[in-house]
């Protein structure tokens, strides 16, 4: 139980479980454009909970925090655009 | 004390240098990602039939297996931090053995694809397949040293609750590492069909 009172573990189970959720969007809905902008969001969710709660960004001095989340949001933007062309 | 002297306290305490290395290596990514993109869009039909060929149960099961080494780097920290260094060789430990196992994953998965005639050289899909997986794949093994001198380091006592810096930086290199395949999966595994 005690590892259930980390919020980091709590974050690790959740990013286990994305993936999971992951993997059964593309099983069942494979070739559906609304599965794909799902799982780009999943991803992106995934990719700021290990910034975030992993990495500690948010408490890195400087403009460190702004650059990664820009870097996130300009992959994510990316991959969006691409899927909805 | 202000809000961004709590801040710095908080802190991990990661070299700048180690950022600056991080997150141009990121950029080199975006820049990967964002060419494959156009590529696929521009020629779809061969990237959706190439990318039907991969194995994407085993581009998952390495996903998981990575999401699982970035937690025992995470609770290699947290032991170190509290002057637990043989918690945290395990849990160094661990997050290497996790590595070895995507390694040999990704060395099936090439193989296979070889097996089957398939090369850098069959066309634009596996040429970003390859390029992209392989220099993932070498951030990986770049990972894995890393660990390897955090592991020994710690067994050895070099680190504890008063000097987490170079388990924190390495840390954070091998969290870099997991998040960028979090992206790579999708990506070329199954999305644009």
């Amino acid at each position: 139980m005690a590892l259930l009172r980390d919020n980091k573990n709590l974050v690790a189970m959740g990013l286990l479980l994305a993936t999971i959720v992951s993997w059964f969007t593309f099983e069942e809905f494979h070739g559906y454009v609304i599965a794909s902008v799902v799982i780009i969001l999943i991803s992106t969710v995934k990719v700021k909970a290990v910034m975030s709660s992993f990495m500690e960004i948010e408490a890195m001095p400087g403009p460190w925090k702004y650059m990664m989340n820009g870097w996130l949001a300009v992959v994510c933007l990316s991959m969006l655009i691409a899927e909805l062309m | 004390m202000s809000i961004s002297t709590i801040e710095k306290e908080r802190a991990p305490a990661v070299e700048e240098g180690i950022l600056i290395f991080i997150f141009a290596d990121m950029c080199m990514f975006a820049l990967f990602f964002i060419t494959y993109l156009m590529e696929r869009n521009a020629d779809s039909t061969v990237y959706i039939a190439s990318q039907a060929k991969l194995n994407q149960t085993l581009g998952a099961i390495n996903t998981l297996i990575l999401l699982l080494s970035s937690w025992f780097v995470v609770l290699a920290v947290k032991a170190l931090k509290r002057n637990a260094q043989q918690a945290c060789a395990v849990f160094l430990a661990s997050a290497f053995f996790c590595g070895a196992v995507f390694i040999v994953n990704k060395a099936m998965e090439y193989s296979a694809k070889i097996q089957d005639g398939v090369t850098i050289l069959s066309n634009d899909f596996f040429m970003f397949y390859y390029i992209i997986t392989g220099i993932h794949l070498a951030h990986v093994v770049g990972g894995m040293v890393i660990l390897l001198v955090l592991f020994i380091n710690t067994r050895r006592g070099k680190y504890s609750a008063n000097n987490v810096a170079a388990v924190e930086s390495g840390g954070v290199y091998w969290h870099m590492v997991d998040l960028l395949w979090i992206f790579i999966f999708p990506l070329i595994y199954f999305l644009g069909a």
